[in-house]
């Protein structure tokens, strides 16, 4: 049966009109997340329909993720008709194309056969799905295209968004402790600049969403009939992902066919078509891709001796101490075992509090989201970090339950706090914090009271001022306000450090 | 009413509580639905003939008013509801037991007082114990009656024993699944609160329901605990009835050990806790939400419907939590091995990929990858 080839146009509309759909919800994963497309679509929707997310935390977690079993109806699809969720929707991919699409015009040569290493995506992937067998979900996962796209969406360009005044020299820049992800930058564009040398060589060479579906597709029903072909070699060499053979055109790798169907549209003698047929067996002209037992089984032996390593590096001296997660993250074995690194969270939070995490907390946390009290404060009344996560790492909660479960305690550090160090009448923790956790004893205060600047008031001799004494571990939620407002008074380490202790424990709020 | 399908519903009163029976189906079998219906009740009223403790000819007076050591022959339907009643009381450990006795006995007499003769009769050991049905009678009525729908060749019907012990089968309309609710305290104009379920399987499907709110008078506590509402589902009612008055007796932790000796058919569970926490296991789950996305896959509904769905899923079905109950805790999982099938899967496939490796270097040009 011919299946009849839409057009390029048809394509480059869903492409389009894709793109836009993620640009849009990835602009609208801000707080207050309170849109009608929002109401109607998740704002983490691409993730969502990702089948390796969905099978790295269901299968890390040991559990049905129920929000990223939508991931199901991209798998059903590429067992039926193959990558097309490669050529037709995935974001980054149409980047790629927009991209080659500028260079086609500037007369770039960008085009051509593989290279050898092309089988790298497999091998990752081996790894990535390793991983999640011990029971986690790697640093690896940040490599998957919708990840990438969505952490550089949320880690590079959204952080220019948040501060207004970056350019005034005036107004010093409010994020500068960790302003961009450098590490995402740097592999973007790496990434891109490699897209100028040979067209989509992420999806050809290391992606691995794009392995996974190559996989799953090798034994779909919709597949390339070059009958009268006369090997005009025009088809290999528009084909975006090299999947068709330089040395006999009428072969072809549906493993690494997008359906893009350029060969079509490109044929002069139409003689590419696509056509449902019985999957098995594979004819000779659709090889799936072979790989080399000894590389795999040493993948196999690098993640099997990784991931136990990797549990084991615990980042830099108590680092645990202060590793803190968004509020109601799951417990520190399952959050790592469900977050993959998309930093949808981090793009959600409108305080930036919110920071992505170098190795500091160890290798396993890399690129996870941590809270930097320093940076910001968790905000009263938001819970978007949670509506935009996409795999329920940070689970989802009624906002009036926000402070039922804490993220850790803050401590006092009185021989940092100046009310007790210069007799400083300052209390700007007492006024922070949202649940009145902080306990003070009441002493001297200057003309307004609590309503006085902080840390512009000596009190008289003789007389202690009004100050902090501890805080109330069943009261405080660790959201990090004090810690926010010390670090804007006292020089040094603040005296108000938010740890995580206590992370997950019920409040009596 | 939906196109060519109709509903007829007709209510009577039996057991102490209104049994309402609905079936669904195309208008030319209206008159046999009719009759089906007048015929299920009129099953029911037999059926609490026999099983009423309060009908002095009825099979359960004649045991209780009977003294010990005298042998008597039980009707066969009460015989059968006795040994389902025994078999439930050994997987619930004795939180569910048919068997009640006077309060002057209660710390006299142990719980069990009856003995089985070669030739099918039974004995009281003691003259002070009664039969009583009450926690599984109702669903016992309508697994009859669902058996006897699916042998009339009727599919599509909603029984219900009372609000509290509910059959489904089939669907409401041509495009519509039953609507099912679970409620378990009202609000200060007494309008039931709880939540709205999908259970968009084709199958029939119990759910017993048992708690506080309601009368309670036939839960029999071990001891103390914090569950408000426990709802078991089941294919079979009876089952899933007595069940869910067990979860309330036991404890949430020790029931589901108890559940796990069930070993054909996994009962859901879930329940309320006193302070409105939400707990369910993951069969329960399954129940009521993978047969949707498993049959929205499979049908090739618009993706565009699909994600519309899913969107609004999220702290829908699932997350009970945050539909309308009254407290909240995010820490609770179900987790279940068989989900490591999923990465296992695609390592399978990743291996068999590595079996062609000597077809291919044959076949390909060395400088050509593909």
């Amino acid at each position: 049966m011919n299946l009849g080839v839409p057009t390029r146009k048809v394509r480059i509309a869903v492409q389009f009109s894709m793109f836009s759909l993620w640009a849009a919800l990835v602009f609208l994963t801000k707080y207050p997340i309170d849109s009608w497309l929002t109401d109607i679509l998740p704002v983490s929707l691409f993730l969502r329909i990702d089948p390796l997310v969905m099978t790295v935390v269901c299968g890390g977690m040991r559990m049905a993720v129920t929000i990223t079993l939508l991931g199901l109806v991209t798998l059903g699809i590429s067992l039926l008709l193959g990558r097309v969720f490669c050529g037709w929707v995935c974001p980054f991919g149409t980047l790629f194309d927009f991209v080659g699409w500028f260079l086609r015009r500037a007369r770039v040569k960008f085009e051509g056969p593989s290279p050898s290493w092309f089988r790298l995506k497999y091998y990752l992937l081996a790894a990535i799905i390793l991983f999640s067998l011990f029971g986690g979900v790697s640093p690896l996962m940040g490599l998957d295209p919708i990840v990438i796209i969505t952490r550089v969406a949320a880690t590079v360009i959204e952080p220019f968004g948040k501060s207004a005044h970056l350019w005034s020299v005036d107004d010093p820049m409010k994020y500068f402790g960790a302003f961009v992800d450098f590490s995402t930058l740097l592999l973007f564009m790496v990434i891109m600049a490699g897209t100028t040398r040979l067209s989509r060589i992420w999806c050809r060479t290391a992606c691995p969403l794009g392995a996974y579906l190559g996989l799953t597709s090798r034994y779909s029903i919709l597949r390339r009939d070059a009958t009268g072909c006369v090997h005009c070699k025009i088809c290999a060499n528009h084909c975006p992902t090299g999947a068709i053979n330089f040395q006999n055109e009428e072969i072809y790798n549906e493993s690494e066919c997008i359906k893009c169907f350029l060969c079509s549209s490109e044929c002069p003698v139409d003689a590419n078509k696509f056509v449902f047929t019985k999957p098995t067996p594979i004819a000779p002209s659709h090889h799936p891709v072979s790989l080399e037992r000894r590389a795999l089984l040493a993948t196999t032996v690098a993640t099997a001796v990784a991931a136990p390593l990797m549990r084991l590096e615990a980042g830099e001296t108590n680092s645990s101490k202060r590793l803190l997660r968004p509020p109601m993250s799951r417990d520190e074995r399952d959050f790592l075992a469900s977050c993959i690194r998309c930093t949808e969270c981090i793009k959600a939070c409108p305080t930036g509090v919110l920071k992505t995490s170098g190795t500091e907390n160890g290798l396993r946390a890399f690129w996870s989201p941590v809270l930097i009290p320093t940076e910001g404060y968790c905000k009263e009344g938001c819970n978007a970090c949670s509506e935009a996560c996409p795999t329920d790492a940070i689970m989802k909660y009624p906002i009036e339950k926000k402070y039922s479960y804490k993220i850790g305690t803050a401590m006092l550090e009185s021989n940092r706090c100046i009310s007790y160090t210069e007799r400083k009448f300052c209390s700007e923790c007492i006024k922070a914090c949202p649940t009145n956790a902080i306990d003070y004893e009441v002493g001297w205060e200057p003309e307004g009271g609590f309503q006085a600047n902080g840390a512009d008031f000596p009190a008289p001799d003789g007389k202690t001022p009004t100050r902090p004494i501890y805080v109330d571990f069943e009261k405080c939620v660790g959201c990090g306000a004090c810690e926010f407002e010390c670090n804007k008074i006292v020089f040094g380490e603040p005296a108000m450090i938010t740890t995580s202790y206590g992370r997950g424990a019920p409040t009596s709020l | 009413m939906n196109g060519d399908v109709h509903q007829i519903t007709i209510e009577q009163n039996h057991m102490g509580t209104t049994f309402e029976l609905t079936v669904s189906g195309p208008k030319s079998s209206l008159e046999k639905n009719e009759t089906a219906l007048l015929l299920a009740h009129e099953i029911i009223s037999q059926l609490e003939n026999e099983l009423s403790e309060f009908k002095t000819e009825s099979e359960v007076n004649r045991f209780n008013s009977i003294k010990a050591q005298i042998p008597i022959k039980l009707k066969e339907t009460t015989s059968r509801l006795l040994s389902i009643a025994l078999k439930l009381e050994k997987i619930t450990s004795g939180a569910y037991s048919p068997f009640t006795k006077s309060p002057k006995n209660i710390f006299l007499e142990p719980d069990r007082g009856v003995d089985f003769l070669s030739n099918g009769e039974i004995v009281k050991s003691h003259s002070d114990i009664y039969l009583e049905f009450g926690a599984i009678g109702k669903g016992y009525a309508l697994d009859i009656i669902s058996e006897y729908f699916l042998r009339s060749g009727i599919r599509n019907f909603c029984l219900s024993g009372g609000g509290s012990s509910i059959v489904v089968s089939g669907k409401a309309t041509q495009s519509t699944y039953w609507p099912l609710a679970w409620s378990w305290s009202k609000d200060q104009d007494g309008c039931p609160l709880g939540v709205e379920m999908q259970y968009e399987n084709e199958e029939p499907i119990a759910l017993g329901i048992s708690g506080f709110h309601e009368k309670g008078q036939h839960i029999k506590l071990k001891r103390p605990n914090s569950i408000l509402s426990a709802l078991v589902a089941h294919p079979n009612a009876a089952l899933a009835d007595a069940l869910s008055t067990a979860v309330i007796s036991s404890g949430w932790t020790d029931e589901m050990e108890s559940l796990s000796t069930i070993t054909d058919t996994a009962p859901g569970v879930a329940v309320i806790e006193d302070d409105h926490v939400p707990r369910w296991n993951s069969v329960f789950q399954t129940l009521i939400k993978a047969p949707f996305l498993i049959s929205a896959s499979l049908i090739g509904l618009t993706i565009s419907s699909i994600l519309s769905r899913f969107s609004l899923a999220d702290d829908g079905m699932i997350d009970l939590s945050s539909l309308g109950v009254d407290d909240f805790n995010p820490y609770l999982l179900e987790r279940n091995a068989a989900w490591i099938l999923l990465p296992v899967v695609i390592i399978v496939l990743i291996i068999v990929h590595t079996k062609r490796v000597k077809i291919l270097r044959r076949d390909r040009n060395p400088e050509d990858p593909t």
